[in-house]
């Protein structure tokens, strides 16, 4: 802690400065106050002060000295410093990691499901086929990031209704050590004419 | 030379310490008065390295210090003790009393 205060001083050195001359303007006026109680005179009573203090510049050396870091304190924050983003980093890391789904993963379970709806356009075109959509399930169990793998017809919005629909869906999301974690899924839209 | 400058130091540490545990809040020169008064002007020093002992102790966690107005009025810097600080006298107090006493013992048998 001490360390962090020494360092910290480095930035208010004005207000350390400031302070040391007050600490030591009222000691030399207080002490010439109370010498004067014992009745000397005012000159005397503040040449008395002075002498009883010693050097003021070896006193100012001295208390700058108590507030400024040694390379001990250096060392020492920079550690904290570098401890703290590399815990930030690595919380942040599985914060936010992604997990394809294998041995482990326990996977996320759909609990909404939307079907997509034919377009007109597709429908008069007689388009028929499966779109392959991917999307990442996030901790609360929505999706993000829903993009097509693979096509059927981009142009008559077949594509489209296919995002449109797993961007709808809800799920359980995926489990590692029984905590919730974002993954990676693939869904298939099967497009047929009756 | 180095450790014997340290010892003195110490001991004015120990002196403002135990001070400070007996009479509460006070500035630098109530302190020295204070020190003053009790060893009957035997133990005067020189106020000047009254402070940087201060800050010092501050930084170390011993004593703690408020900026406050002084009974005549004027802004001044009053030093406490910690509980770390109460500790620690007590600590350095037991040490050197033990130390004097061998020391005495030495004296009067050789």
């Amino acid at each position: 802690m001490g360390a962090f205060r020494r360092f910290a001083s480095l930035f208010r050195a004005r207000s350390i400065e400031r302070d040391l001359e007050d600490e030591i303007r009222f000691h030399l006026e207080e002490r010439a106050r109370r010498n004067l109680v014992a009745e000397m005179d005012p000159a005397a009573a503040a040449r008395r002060a002075r002498d009883r203090f010693g050097s003021i510049d070896r006193a100012k050396r001295g208390m700058r000295a108590a507030h400024t870091p040694t390379a001990a304190d250096a060392v020492m924050v920079a550690m904290s410093i570098g401890a703290l983003v590399l815990a930030t980093a690595m919380y942040w890391r599985a914060a936010t990691h992604v997990y394809d789904l294998g041995p482990g993963v326990t996977p996320p379970v759909p609990l909404a499901r939307l079907t997509p709806q034919y377009t007109m356009a597709a429908r008069q075109a007689k388009i028929q086929g499966t779109v392959r959509v991917r999307c990442v399930v996030v901790k609360s169990g929505v999706c993000r990031d829903v993009t097509v793998i693979q096509s059927v017809d981009p142009s008559l919005g077949l594509d489209g209704a296919a995002v449109q629909a797993l961007s709808a869906w809800r799920f359980k999301p995926a489990r590692v050590e029984g905590k919730a974690v974002a993954s990676r899924v693939f869904v298939d839209f099967a497009f047929a004419l009756r | 030379m180095r450790q014997g400058k340290d010892k003195l130091q110490g001991t004015l540490e120990m002196l403002v310490l135990r001070v400070l545990a007996s009479s509460g809040e006070l500035h630098g020169c109530a302190i020295s008065d204070r020190i003053a008064d009790i060893s009957a002007d035997a133990l005067r020093v020189e106020e000047g390295s009254l402070y940087p002992a201060l800050h010092r102790m501050e930084e170390a966690g011993w004593v703690t210090s408020d900026w406050r107005a002084s009974d005549n009025n004027r802004r001044a810097r009053f030093y406490s003790i910690t509980r770390r600080g109460r500790k620690r006298v007590d600590q350095v107090q037991r040490d050197w009393l033990a130390h004097v006493e061998a020391v005495t013992r030495v004296l009067k048998q050789a």
